[in-house]
């Protein structure tokens, strides 16, 4: 019999191309692929799928607006795999009308081989 | 970077659980002087952390300080530290780094600047403050 396929639906995942570029850890970051159904909907623990009702209602922009705080900073990766780097912060909210100043966790990974490309999420 | 949604959700309830020990980002325009010099020379250890690819324990064995007070400085908990704690810590990592050494020396000189008219304070302020722009622009800083 075979197992049970991995659940990796996380919804729609958007890729972004910023006009100015994010510097962290001294890299430029200049293009992003944000999850962004994953930020507003979440992952139930138990089905481990996407919830049905959203939880926040951030655009892709907004989730820039987050990493843009990122910018000029030089943070340790929690963990390292390969080129891969893998990151997670506290971040206030600098969204106006959206949960401003309330902290979030944002959870994201560079890819030192690919560079200047960014995937994120995250979660309050 | 194909992670499955159990993975994600591990790394997301991990970040939860040591959520005190994770970097804060924050607004650093309403800082102190002290708090910005001693975030300035936290980043000096996470610069190195990232440059040599090890891990804050790895550093803490290299310094031979608890891996406990590395997690705070790499973490910015500046709170935690004085300045005088920072440099003597900084002062250890410049044994195994000579950018380190010379960052030390750099400071040593500007502590040992005389008073300037504020004319040629801002002038000089200026011409770091470009000189930093133009080692950021050619990429890594740090390199």
């Amino acid at each position: 019999m075979a197992g049970k396929k991995p659940e990796t639906d996380r919804g729609r995942i958007e890729q972004f191309k910023l006009s100015r570029p994010i510097l962290l850890n001294g890299n430029a970051v200049t293009e992003l692929k944000i999850e962004i159904d994953h930020i507003n909907f979440g992952i139930n623990k138990k089905t481990k799928k996407l919830n049905k009702s959203r939880r926040t209602h951030f655009t892709i922009s907004d989730v820039v607006r987050f990493l843009r705080e990122l910018h000029d900073e030089d943070i340790e990766p929690i963990e390292r795999d390969g080129h891969v780097l893998r990151f997670a912060v506290r971040v206030n909210c600098p969204v106006a009308g959206k949960f401003f100043g309330k902290e979030f966790i944002l959870i994201f990974d560079t890819n030192e081989q690919r560079k200047n490309k960014e995937r994120t999420k995250s979660t309050p | 970077m194909n992670y499955t949604n159990e993975e994600i959700l591990n790394r997301i309830e991990s970040a939860k659980k040591n959520k005190a020990k994770l970097t804060h980002i924050t607004d650093k325009s309403e800082l102190t002087i002290d708090d910005r010099l001693k975030i300035s020379l936290c980043r000096h250890f996470v610069q190195y952390i990232n440059e040599k690819k090890i891990k804050s324990v790895e550093l803490s064995k290299l310094l031979n300080i608890p891996p406990s007070r590395v997690s705070e400085i790499v973490n910015y908990k500046i709170n935690a530290h004085s300045i005088e704690h920072l440099l003597g810590y900084l002062q250890l990592l410049s044994k195994h780094s000579p950018k380190i050494r010379e960052y030390l020396n750099l400071v040593g000189v500007a502590v040992e600047a005389p008073s300037m008219s504020a004319s040629r304070t801002k002038e000089i302020s200026k011409s770091i403050k470009h000189l930093y722009a133009e080692d950021l622009e050619h990429g890594r800083a740090y390199a």
